[in-house]
């Protein structure tokens, strides 16, 4: 009989050799103590713009601007304020002093607007992964930001984060300057992030986000947004740009032929 | 003031916004027109879906271009890659585009007979 | 006495060593690359492409008049994908499963109980249902870059199903629902074009500490004459330890122009 056991015991412990990647009792506490954050998650924006024409009911400008926070007032400078005004006074200038992509948002408009995300929450990082293929990584491994030669602005910035109970507290840094890519505002290469994560109930996350910018700002920007679990949803559709037909013709938004 | 001021941008900025795709800036959102006709092309692709619609009347006769939402929009709205096939008359009602050529923004959508397309939708309003 | 004392004790580590749920799956995490695929600063592979193909060793095993078609599809495919209406160029997308075979760009894994997600450093991500779940029916599915995946554990090693894996393209070469197997190259170097009719299995497990492999099976009946099996292993990126992902509209300038692409 003890022969048995070692017998199981060898095979037991074999196994586990075999696969060294198995997690350790370590990781599997840290993964049990992590909240749920399971579900795709939609902003009002998204909700208001699902329908068969890709649109909210009424005036599309005045949904924008009623759904999306980030495009909103935000506390600029006079001097910050009135190089906004002169840089967006002519179409022209406007679109040029805009750093919107062509398919993607970057942060902080990213966290506002009509891209379906899951939040993806290991020991190591909490990941929201959007359906346009946009993914922000916050390490919650225990490190700090990069040291400046390894840190460089992108348009999603560098972020840690840590639990205070099930409230994740992001730090972000690093944003490309510019345009929000979305509406007339825009943050200096100064701007900060901190963000206050946390799922309400089954069927609500919210983020308290704050956005300190030393350069273009009076004081901080407070934002709080509100997602729903869509339910009507059990996997990731993805979207992309690959059949975009509305060109920009003679500073004009058309629509090409198939 | 520059609250107002900062609204009044925000609907400038989303004409010109590098993200055309979502700007309904080159529909006219007053006029709307509806056209029966055979569907050519049904494109489900995103940024946004297509519906390619063969118009008799009013002349002259055109191809429209009719500018729908996300493949995830029509999705979660009933209908499927199949929802339309070539060959089939329907009724469309839209947005046309201001400058005049055959394109338009989708509204609404019937069979010929005049019934639903897609399924019933899931999704809840906001 | 003893015999029993000896039970109980193997009894009581076994239980022990039970898993729950996600002690039972793989910790792979941190950041992967293809081995012998390392990018060059100059962009592209620091190792050649003949190198590359001969290395891979698996060419597709079409049969001869399937690959007679497939070398004149190839050639008018030339003449678009050196044109602005191809849509690969804005969306720097290589889709599934050129990113599994020849990743230029290196991918993190995250593993839970409900999926598994391959995220890659451009804007690529594949979800990988490890909930039970079927496949959706063909009604409800359509050509995607990195198709639809369900997945079940067998031990350590993910067994993947992937359907319907096609780009989503309107352009008049690449039809919709065609896919690309392709190397990043000058050419570009373009090793089989499937449908999305195409079905995947693949097996992922970790061979050694710190290297992963993809044993994947190819079924296509209409083009091959036999399942086309391939294998790509994966290492852990030297010296970077976060994900920052790319993205080809920063700053693109490479305009096509007269078919060509040139440099402003």
């Amino acid at each position: 009989m003890r022969w048995a056991a070692i017998v199981w015991l060898s095979a037991v412990l074999g196994a586990s050799a075999a696969a060294a990647a198995l997690n350790s009792s370590q990781r599997v506490r840290a993964f049990a103590a992590l909240p749920d954050w399971t579900g795709l998650w939609q902003t009002e924006a998204a909700r208001a713009f699902n329908s068969l024409s890709g649109k909210a009911a009424g005036n599309e400008y005045e949904a924008i601007n009623r759904y999306v926070q980030l495009v909103g007032p935000a506390p600029y400078t006079e001097a910050w304020g009135k190089k906004l005004r002169a840089d967006l006074a002519t179409p022209a200038a406007a679109a040029g002093a805009s750093n919107a992509k062509l398919c993607t948002y970057g942060f902080p408009i990213i966290m506002d607007v009509f891209q379906l995300f899951q939040a993806v929450v290991t020991p190591e990082e909490t990941l929201f992964v959007f359906d346009d293929g946009e993914v922000r990584h916050i390490y919650t491994d225990g490190r700090r930001h990069p040291a400046k030669d390894d840190l460089w602005p992108t348009a999603m910035g560098d972020s840690v984060g840590h639990w205070q109970g099930d409230t994740l507290i992001v730090d972000t840094v690093a944003r490309t300057a510019g345009s929000l890519g979305i509406g007339p505002n825009t943050l200096s290469a100064q701007a900060h992030f901190t963000e206050r994560v946390r799922r309400l109930d089954k069927n609500d996350l919210e983020d308290q986000m704050t956005i300190e910018d030393p350069t273009a700002f009076t004081h901080p920007w407070k934002l709080t947004i509100h997602y729903t679990r869509a339910a009507d949803l059990d996997r990731m559709l993805p979207w992309d740009c690959a059949n975009d037909r509305n060109p920009v013709v003679n500073g004009k938004i058309s629509v090409a032929p198939p | 003031m520059w609250r107002l001021v900062s609204s009044g941008l925000a609907l400038l900025l989303v004409a010109q916004s590098g993200a055309a795709h979502h700007s309904g800036a080159m529909f006219d959102s007053q006029k709307s027109l509806t056209l029966q006709g055979t569907v050519k092309l049904f494109q489900w692709t995103n940024p946004h879906c297509w519906i390619q619609l063969l118009v008799q009347a009013p002349a002259p006769a055109a191809e429209w271009s009719i500018e729908m939402g996300s493949t995830g929009n029509l999705y979660r709205n009933g209908w499927r890659s199949s929802t339309l096939t070539a060959g089939e008359k329907i009724t469309v009602t839209l947005h046309p585009v201001r400058d005049g050529t055959a394109a338009g923004q989708f509204i609404s959508a019937t069979a010929a007979d005049g019934s639903s397309l897609g399924r019933p939708s899931r999704t809840a309003p906001p | 006495m003893n015999q029993l004392r000896g039970a109980i004790v193997a009894l009581l580590v076994m239980a022990a060593l039970a898993p729950t749920a996600q002690a039972a799956l793989p910790n792979w995490s941190g950041l992967w690359e293809g081995v012998g695929l390392i990018p060059a600063a100059s962009g592209g592979f620091a190792t050649p492409v003949p190198d590359i193909i001969r290395d891979f060793g698996s060419p597709p095993p079409y049969t001869p008049a399937e690959k007679t078609k497939f070398q004149a599809h190839l050639k008018a495919f030339d003449a678009e994908f050196y044109s602005d209406r191809n849509p690969l160029k804005p969306l720097c997308i290589f889709g599934f499963p050129t990113n599994m075979l020849f990743p230029i760009q290196y991918f993190e894994i995250l593993v839970t109980r409900q999926e598994t997600a391959i995220i890659h450093s451009g804007i690529e991500i594949r979800h990988i249902y490890t909930d039970g779940r079927a496949q959706p029916p063909r009604e409800e599915l359509w050509p995607t870059h990195w198709g639809s995946s369900v997945g079940r554990w067998e031990g350590s090693t993910l067994v993947v199903d992937t359907i319907s894996a096609g780009g989503n393209f309107a352009a008049n070469v690449l039809k919709p629902g065609e896919n690309l197997v392709w190397i990043l190259a000058p050419g570009p170097q373009i090793l089989a074009i499937l449908d999305d009719q195409a079905h995947y299995v693949e097996r992922i497990r970790m061979v050694e500490p710190g290297v992963l492999e993809d044993q994947m099976t190819i079924y296509d009946s209409t083009q091959f004459m036999a399942p086309w099996k391939i294998t790509r292993r994966y290492q852990h990126v030297k010296g970077v330890s976060r994900m920052v992902h790319e993205d080809c509209e920063g700053n693109d300038r490479n305009p096509i122009v007269n078919g060509r692409f040139t440099l402003k």
